[in-house]
């Protein structure tokens, strides 16, 4: 009978179970385990790049479990700060797979992380011992070389069938924890977000809570601007839902102007309704396309392209004034260069130049009068 | 026969008029500025001028400064039970105790930028937060040191004024805050009508037309109008209840704010004994 491996802690008793890794059966046993008895996985692969590098400058040699600690944790790639936090909050939510030696077959970089939060962590935090051991799943004595590549495949092959919830039913959940009274420090607690994302949050809360009133408003012909779209509330929603990241980018780009001018307030809601942009740089120029009359004519088209028009305008009109601001600089490095030339400098100068420079002079003075005429 | 706005239409309006902010003073800020600029508009319609000499050595200054108090008072002042004035620090909250509005204005707004402009030789503008001014004061701006007179910008400014407000409809909202105690003509069949009667009584054509232009565009954005009107007045302050700050919060405010916030609440006690 297979026992299991003596790097296991007795209590709670391991208990031998079968586990499907990439479609094969394999005998595991589940169980906790001292962090200190795991070996770390000195060959990932996923840090293969930073070791190549690393190992140009120390020389080729078997890396020590320190060192690739070290090139995990400066790994920007690798994330290892924000797993580390992540476990100090919430624990080692996915027990660590290894082989029957205790070598690591997934779970490297949560493996570093917990010595990152442990290193971190006081010796007398009481939360420490909750990482001093952690689950494991550790294949059987008779696991085999394709055993091992299975549990490696399924874990690291395999895409994730877990979906983040849309940014709209996040932003719901942190909106009824602003209603329930909670502070932007609370909120930010219980969700993980930054006090800049909560307030952003808020903001398109905001607009999305003023384009539903908009939305299911009753048409009204005799209102100046038609009333509102007449929508059910439940479709009101569900567009705002659809749209939500577009009012995140109204919310960067024009917030004050959505609260100051209402006739763009409202524009800019039916042009959501109407699916006016097709990208965040569309949405992004609204508010610009909507104070330059030959773009806001353009917006104002019905045809499908008319946020791509308004903005090709846009963009155009940048280029000619950063042209015109290009024509400046040199004109006045010029000016300055004449102005700073003496009558021998000039006399020194061909006669060929001279001629040219006073036909230019000339053409300049005579497309001026005409440009202020 | 005369009808009022009813205390739950003034105090949803009112609500709708707090700060998307729970915590720092802008929106105070602003709220002041704002009634500082609707009591001063009140005093041109009143006298029919369109600038004022504050000069607190002549009659006429003294005479306009009482206007400008008065018409704060007005605007500011929500109750006043049992000797404990209730009035209006930051639109969306009312506070108790604290300094009478007469005074809060006359030694604020009428004591530090107007002396400071009568002292400058360059124009004076306020507020400069935000750098959006509905004032321009001092010799510089109006020709006489003690002058004032609205900022050329202030349409512009006083819409940017109003943007830490989390309503949809804040000019409708602020008119019904505004217009909370005036008597209604029967002749008024709904809110618009109804504040424009009130707006175009008590406020100069141009700010008036401003407003209710303003109004006619937030008609679609409206909520809870339906039947707005009472036959009796009652002040809404009776019935207000602002949402409580979370305890949490109170970890947040600094020790002065933190102190202020126990005298009001202590006040409060008092009221209910």
């Amino acid at each position: 009978m297979t026992t299991h491996p003596k790097f296991m802690l007795d209590k709670p008793q391991p208990q031998i179970k079968q586990r499907l890794y990439n479609g094969r059966r394999i005998n595991v046993w589940e169980g906790k385990v001292k962090v200190s008895s795991i070996i770390g996985w000195v060959d990932n692969p996923r840090i293969e790049l930073e070791k190549k590098k690393y190992l140009s400058e120390v020389g080729g040699r078997q890396l020590t479990q320190d060192e690739i600690f070290d090139l995990m944790k400066n790994d920007p790639e690798v994330k290892l700060k924000q797993l580390r936090d992540d476990i100090i909050k919430n624990g080692l939510r996915e027990p660590l797979a290894l082989s029957y030696t205790g070598k690591l077959l997934d779970g490297n970089r949560r493996f570093f992380a917990v010595q990152y939060a442990l290193a971190s962590m006081s010796v007398s935090d009481p939360n420490r011992q909750d990482l001093e051991t952690v689950e494991v799943h550790v294949l059987s004595e008779d696991a085999t070389d394709a055993d091992e590549q299975n549990v490696l495949v399924e874990e690291n092959f395999s895409a994730s069938l877990k979906i983040e919830w849309p940014a709209y039913v996040k932003a719901v959940q942190v909106i009824g924890a602003h209603e329930e009274g909670l502070s932007l420090e609370q909120i930010s607690q219980k969700f993980s977000w930054d006090r800049s994302q909560i307030k952003n949050a808020l903001k398109i809360h905001e607009i999305i809570q003023e384009f539903v009133i908009f939305a299911t408003a009753n048409i009204d012909p005799d209102d100046e601007s038609g009333g509102g779209l007449g929508l059910p509330e439940q479709e009101a929603e569900t567009i705002a839902a659809k749209n939500y990241q577009y009012f995140n980018e109204a919310q960067k780009s024009f917030f004050d102007p959505l609260k100051t001018d209402i006739d763009f307030k409202i524009q800019f809601f039916k042009w959501i309704n109407d699916s006016k942009f097709s990208s965040f740089p569309e949405v992004r120029i609204a508010y610009k396309a909507w104070q330059h009359p030959e773009a806001k004519a353009a917006l104002l088209q019905p045809d499908p392209a008319a946020a791509k028009s308004a903005k090709a305008i846009l963009d155009y009109n940048a280029r000619i004034v950063r042209s015109g601001d290009e024509a400046i600089g040199r004109i006045d490095t010029f000016v300055k260069f004449i102005k700073g030339m003496t009558a021998s400098d000039i006399e020194l100068i061909p006669e060929r130049s001279r001629t040219n420079l006073q036909e230019a002079l000339e053409l300049v003075i005579k497309l001026s009068k005409a440009a202020s005429g | 026969m005369a009808k009022y706005f009813s205390q739950e239409l003034v105090c949803k309006s009112f609500e709708r008029l707090s700060s998307r902010n729970t915590t720092g003073k802008t929106h105070m800020e602003r709220t002041s500025a704002l009634m500082y600029f609707l009591s001063v508009d009140a005093t041109f319609e009143h006298f029919g001028v369109s600038s004022l000499d504050l000069n607190p050595g002549s009659l006429e200054g003294k005479n306009n400064r009482k206007q400008v108090e008065l018409e704060f008072t007005k605007l500011v002042l929500v109750g006043n039970s049992h000797g404990m004035v209730r009035q209006v620090t930051e639109l969306g909250r009312i506070e108790e105790a604290g300094t009478h509005p007469e005074k809060r204005i006359s030694s604020n707004f009428l004591t530090v930028p107007l002396k400071k402009a009568s002292n400058q030789a360059t124009p004076f503008y306020y507020p400069n937060r935000p750098k959006h001014p509905l004032f321009k004061m001092g010799l510089a701006a109006t020709g006489k040191q003690w002058g004032l007179r609205f900022h050329d910008c202030w349409m512009a400014n006083f819409l940017t004024i109003l943007t830490t407000i989390k309503g949809s409809t804040p000019l409708l909202d602020l008119a019904v805050f505004v217009c909370r105690d005036g008597a209604i003509d029967d002749g008024a069949t709904d809110i618009f009508t109804a504040v424009e009667e009130q707006i175009k009584k008590r406020f100069t054509r141009n700010l008036a037309g401003f407003w209710i232009q303003r109004i006619a565009k937030e008609k679609v954005m409206a909520r809870d109008i339906d039947a707005p009107f009472v036959d009796y007045h009652a002040p809404f302050a009776n019935v207000y209840k602002q949402a409580p700050a979370p305890v949490k919060q109170y970890s947040q405010m600094k020790k002065s704010e933190l102190i202020d916030r126990i005298h009001q609440l202590e006040s409060m006690l008092k009221t209910t004994d």
